[in-house]
């Protein structure tokens, strides 16, 4: 075994009853003591990498050793020297916060004299000392990761597999996060930190970029870019680059004439949970062609805006509109109009594409002429041809989320609907998938989008930032930026404006 | 609008038929079940096991005891030499009754005089016991027949002619066997439609369904379409079982029975949907649809009748579907019932089909958010 | 040992807080014996009768009131005997009685007099229980009626019937505990499948497999929790038929205790097993409803007795442990401790528990291999 090396992997194969290979003939080498990121979309492999590291699964072919020790046959004295965080956090939402950090500390053996003192230090850490009787199931997101965080530190392991902790959660909480692995992690500890966010990279001593099971980059980030912008450009690059061709989607789409100003209107919109105000006054009017950002960290209301919006949520005052049509008295009429493509895939995945794009068709009132028609014209153009009989759960992360996109503007809506559109997709695919957008935008559909990303704010062309229910600003890129500073990226902008804001409240909960 | 409608069929229907697995489900065991089971449920008594105390050891006494021994009812007859022996037998469940025959009984019936036979039931199964001592007190009363004609001659006596209309040889299995169809069919009814909204939440489709123009109404009919179709033809399939291996017969209208058939899987499905509608998850589904499920068969009718049960189950029995279909399912295979009976027993379906549609729809979107 | 508490506590946490198992452990068992009690009865049964009477003499009416007075008739006197059938056919009545025009002359003349009796033949059951109330009540009518009893000889042979251990003749004394084995399937088995199911869902099995958890640990963890959980609702029930429902109990509470555990610990193992092996929660709970419940109901000779079914489903019988437990609830309440039934009963019951507690446990993987 290599001096310096957690876990050694040779020609590393997985693969799942008759699919394409989880893990494609993987070498590498995770040096110890340092953090290194495993970063790629979803379906790329991190998962199944980080399980065949622990044990929980067991390669087709090829040789790992985890800390010198075999996985397979060995993982009963792996288990007494890892920490495992799983990705939905591993917690027991019926339990309390202490109460699930004493059931860790008992499954990881800790002694019990020595319980109250790391729990203490734990709870100061993650800022979770008022919230020990707490139900964990009630804990915001970022709690809940960073809770889950504290119960995999637990007995001080060596090797800390950490399956997208960050998932999900706005840039600040994830800066947080980092911060806090960093500060808890002892000396001599090696880290696995999986996560989708290519803008992660520069947080790491070294960073391992998979797609599709292939290893795409293994070194450092600072060695290859300076800044996130070219370390995707060079991962793009490595991926097989894009080349961004007209796109055929907004060309073949067919957009109504139509007089109207404001496309998407919300008119004073409140969301209240019993006495909790989930959206306040939540007023805006977007025009044509306009590609609009809901921002903002999670539980802020930007979802929840969102969702009244296009008819997911009924406003408990207010008024939302859809190309002149209130949503809640002609609510078969308004959400004719629009297209919708959610976070994560929500298509059927036991249906076959053909399947899926023949009942989107129907149920958005194409006849069965256009129908035909329409469906051709999409296979043709997204190259589904050869996947139309599979099912749609089987298809390459890229495919999903082209379907996604086809079923939502099938029917020509003059307004789409995008929440989270690109979260867990690979680089090359969300670039082709803007280069899309921005097509549709041109023609003149006007877009309504929420995101994470800092630089799918930048194109948009105007951003409204949400907090704590409330639209704090609103404005186009530039604008924002300015608000904080003359150099600040988008990053900065919206850490910058939040803080401002959380000042003026006082100390606030997260 | 139908359009809509239609494409929410279909992708229902390759939902469930695409997984052979819940292909699968869906059909065998209802029927398997169907075949076992009709067998099992059984309220005859056969097989009966008995011990006998011969005190009297007399042609007469034997006689008597070879009455039992060849009863196609009692199956072994053994004989005991003491009262401790009969006791044990029965406290064991060795055999079912015990029967003790007194050592003066020769000498008395040759007197002409009344003598009696004690009989010791199990009471742990109660309606096995009074079954059994029905058998006892009919051979007996044989026995006294054939051995003493004379004093059922020339006296006033009742015969009681009877006759058993649409099954005269008291087949208990057409009973039972149509019971079970309508009890298999509904548990399938009822578990497709509890499940297919909160699979969706589950799975996250949910929202697409309603983010499009399909209306809760529109969404509802689609879903119910689907299982309704699945569990007519699971029921005709068990009706044809049930013709062919036990000769079940149908004497009545089919157009009725189809008719009568569909409104009543729309009153279960009715609550399917609302239990759907509820339930945040599949298990609180499934859950769900156990729990009403059970209450619903019991207080049915299938196992005791409708009009002996206390004031305020048999209310709410108003507003269980099982029971008044079980009525119309027996009326129709086995006895022809005439129209104006079956819509009878078919209002109050449609008016709960009616009031649990609505209930679903309203549950339905109030949970939206 | 202290993983094996911590898992105990963890489990016991989840139960109290999650409503649906409160649901499954107390409420529905309630409601089940509550309908067991007061809405199913197995003893004689109130019927709807028809009558026509055509003969018009004086004798004929006490007769009449003779049918109106017994507690498990309710007659309807016709006139239009179509209107009669047609009441038959149409269920609303169980079946009818008919006296002819010569009924009375033929008695004074001391020949047997025909009583027609038609039942309702698609309702087995209460045809059997028509002919018995009617024959009763003819014979009785006959041998009290003062115009004719003198007539008549007594019967030579009267039969004294005792029935032992039950003498009210009460079936909700053998039904309410018998019905213990189902709800305590339903529990050992619905419960248990739901719960693993939904750990697996959630994702916290995975984070349980990298610690120090061992597998029998894993396995026990499941087990005494829910053990615990539906010995509770075993008690719960106990007491409301003893207390409540004044079921007489002449047993030993003890014996009690140590079959329903036997029992608890068998259904437990069908539940763990079938969900170990079947992960999706649609499949898991058809196949507990399939393979435990329905023959729970209806192969344990709770209800339908086991001898008087085909010897195939005897055989079926035989390894369904519900069938056990229900022999040794009978007993145990009704006739005290009975050792040669309990003994070879609880035999079985453990065989059948240990078994399935073996392959539970070979089947608890502790990895995720074929999870998807």
């Amino acid at each position: 075994m290599g001096e310096g090396f957690s876990i050694e992997i040779k020609n590393l194969k997985k693969r799942f009853d008759d699919c394409e290979p989880a893990i494609d003939n993987l070498t590498l080498n995770i040096e110890k003591g340092k953090i290194t990121g495993l970063i790629g979309p979803d379906g790329a492999g991190k998962t199944t990498l980080i399980r065949l590291i622990a044990g929980l699964l067991t390669p087709t072919e090829g040789e790992i050793s985890t800390m010198g020790l075999n996985p397979t046959t060995q993982k009963d004295l792996i288990n007494k020297k890892i920490g495992y965080m799983p990705q939905r956090f591993g917690l027991y939402e019926d339990l309390s916060v202490i109460e699930n950090l004493n059931l860790y500390a008992d499954l990881r053996g800790i002694p019990t004299d020595e319980k109250e003192a790391i729990f203490d230090k734990v709870l100061t850490m993650t800022d979770l000392k008022n919230f020990k009787e707490r139900l964990a199931g009630a804990l915001s997101g970022g709690m809940k990761q960073k809770l889950g965080l504290a119960c995999t530190l637990l007995g001080t392991p060596e090797l800390l597999l950490l399956d997208e902790p960050s998932v999900g959660v706005d840039p600040i909480s994830r800066r947080e996060l980092i911060k806090m692995v960093k500060s808890l992690a002892t000396e001599g500890m090696t880290i696995l930190w999986s996560t989708a966010y290519l803008d992660e990279a520069h947080s790491f001593d070294s960073c391992l970029v998979l797609n599709e099971g292939k290893i795409i980059f293994n070194g450092q980030p600072r060695d290859v870019s300076e800044t996130t912008q070219d370390f995707e450009e060079k991962v793009i690059e490595l991926m097989g680059g894009f080349n961004p061709k007209t796109s055929e989607l907004a060309m073949k789409f067919e957009l109504k004439e139509d007089n109207i100003e404001y496309v998407i209107e919300a008119l004073d919109l409140v969301k209240k949970y019993g006495d909790f105000y989930a959206v306040k006054n939540n007023t805006f009017h977007i025009k044509k062609g306009e590609i609009f950002g809901l921002l903002g960290p999670n539980g802020a209301g930007k979802s929840t805006s969102f969702k009244m919006m296009c008819g997911l949520a009924t406003p408990t005052e207010g008024t939302a509109k859809i190309m002149g049509q209130d949503i809640l008295q002609n609510p078969s009429k308004a959400r004719s109009y629009l297209g919708y493509m959610a976070q994560k895939f929500s298509l059927y995945g036991d249906l076959s594409v053909l399947q899926n794009l023949r009942f989107f068709a129907g149920v958005y009132g194409l006849n069965f002429f256009k129908r035909k028609e329409k469906i051709d014209e999409i296979v043709e153009i997204l190259h589904f041809k050869k996947y139309l009989n599979q099912d749609a759960k089987e298809l390459p992360l890229g495919y999903k989320q082209r379907l996604s996109l086809a079923c939502a503007v099938m029917h020509n809506p003059p307004v789409l609907f995008l929440d989270e559109p690109t979260s867990g997709v690979d680089p090359v695919t969300r670039r082709e998938f803007w280069h899309h957008i921005k097509a549709l935008a041109k023609k003149g559909v006007t877009v309504m989008i929420t995101t994470h990303f800092m630089d799918e704010a930048e194109f948009c062309d105007r951003i409204s930032l949400f907090y704590q229910g409330e639209a704090i600003a609103t404005g186009s890129p530039a604008e924002l930026k300015a608000m904080v500073s003359p150099t600040a990226t988008m990053a900065d902008a919206f850490v910058g404006l939040i803080e401002r804001k959380e000042a003026i409240n006082g100390k606030v909960n997260r | 609008m139908f359009r809509r409608i239609i494409s929410l069929i279909k992708k229902e229907f390759i939902l469930i038929w695409k997984d052979p697995r819940s292909r699968m489900l869906i059909f065998v065991p209802p029927i398997l079940q169907l075949l076992i089971f009709a067998h099992a449920a059984t309220m005859e008594v056969r097989n009966i096991d008995m011990a006998i105390l011969d005190k009297s050891q007399t042609l007469q006494s034997r006689d008597l005891i070879s009455e039992f021994k060849h009863s196609r009812w009692f199956r072994n007859v053994i004989l005991v030499e003491n009262e401790n022996q009969a006791a044990k037998m029965v406290r064991t469940r060795k055999v079912q009754l015990a029967l003790s025959i007194n050592s003066d009984f020769a000498k008395k019936l040759m007197q002409n005089q009344p003598t009696s036979v004690q009989v010791i039931l199990d009471g742990r199964q109660t309606n096995v016991a009074s079954i059994t001592n029905g058998y006892v007190s009919a051979i007996v009363a044989q026995y006294e027949a054939e051995h003493f004609p004379q004093r059922t001659q020339n006296v006033p006596r009742i015969k009681l002619e009877i006759r058993n209309w649409f099954n005269p040889n008291l087949i208990f299995l057409w009973y039972t066997a149509i019971s079970l169809i309508t009890i298999l069919a509904t548990s399938i009814a009822l578990v497709l439609t509890a499940l297919s909204i909160a699979r969706e939440r589950e799975m996250g489709t949910f929202d697409q369904l309603i983010v499009s123009p399909l209306s809760s109404f529109e969404i509802l009919m689609g879903k119910t379409t689907a299982p309704l179709i699945i569990s007519v033809i699971l029921a005709s399939l068990m009706g044809v079982f049930a013709m062919i291996f036990f000769k079940v017969p149908f004497i009545g209208s089919l157009p009725l029975y189809y008719f009568s058939m569909v409104i009543y899987l729309l009153s279960m499905l009715g609550i399917g949907l609302f239990i759907s509608s509820i339930c945040k998850t599949q298990q609180q589904a499934i859950l769900g649809a156990f729990t009403f499920q059970m209450p619903a068969i019991l207080l049915s009718g299938y196992i005791s009748p409708v009009e002996d049960m206390p004031m305020f189950f048999q209310s709410l029995t108003w507003l269980n579907p099982v029971r008044f279909f079980l009525v119309i399912m027996k009326g129709i295979c086995l006895k022809n019932m005439p129209a104006e009976y079956v819509y009878q027993n078919l209002i109050p379906l449609v008016f709960i089909a009616i009031l649990t549609l609505s209930a679903a729809s309203w549950m339905f979107k109030r949970n939206l958010d | 040992m202290r993983i094996l508490k911590a898992l105990i506590k963890k489990e016991f946490y989840q139960i109290i807080r999650d409503p649906s198992s409160i649901l499954i452990a107390f409420v529905l068992p309630l409601i089940l014996l509550i309908i067991y009690m007061y809405g199913v009865n197995l003893d004689s049964v109130r019927l709807n009768m028809g009558l026509k009477v055509d003969d018009p003499s004086q004798q004929v009416t006490t007769l009449i009131d003779s049918f109106k007075s017994n507690k498990f008739i309710t007659p309807f006197v016709y006139d239009n005997p179509q209107k009669m059938y047609d009441d038959l056919t149409g269920s609303k009545l169980r079946g009818l009685v008919i006296i002819p025009n010569d009924f009375s002359s033929k008695l004074d003349r001391n020949e047997a007099a025909t009583v027609q009796l038609i039942t309702d033949g698609s309702e087995v059951n209460l045809a059997n229980y028509a002919q018995n109330y009617t024959g009763t009540i003819l014979a009785q009518w006959l041998n009290y009626s003062s115009k004719y009893s003198r007539k008549i000889p007594p019967s030579l042979i009267s039969i004294e019937p005792r029935y032992w251990y039950n003498q009210d003749i009460n079936s909700h004394y053998f039904i309410l505990p018998g019905s213990l084995s189902v709800t305590m399937t339903l529990i050992g088995m619905l419960l248990t499948a739901l719960v693993i199911a939904r750990e697996w869902e959630r994702g916290t099995m995975e984070a349980l497999l990298t610690t120090k958890v061992t597998r029998i640990q894993l396995v026990l963890g499941k087990y005494i929790p829910y053990f615990i959980l539906g010995m509770t609702s075993m008690g719960f029930c106990v007491f409301i038929c003893i207390q409540v429902f004044q079921i007489p109990f002449r047993g030993s509470l003890w014996v009690l205790f140590v079959f329903s555990a036997l029992f608890l610990f068998t259904a437990m193992g069908q539940g763990l097993l079938i969900s170990t092996i079947l992960k999706n929660q649609f499949t898991a709970s058809q196949a507990a409803l399939v393979v435990g419940f329905l023959p729970a109901l209806m192969l344990s000779g709770l209800v339908f007795p086991i001898t008087s079914m085909p010897i195939p489903l005897q055989w079926l019988s035989s390894i369904i442990p519900a069938r056990y437990f229900v022999a040794c609830m009978q007993s145990e309440f009704m006739a005290g401790t009975v050792p040669e039934i309990i003994i070879p009963n609880c035999i079985f019951l453990a065989i059948i528990g240990f078994l399935l507690f073996i392959l539970v446990y070979s089947k608890t993987q502790m990895t995720l291999e074929g999870e998807n």
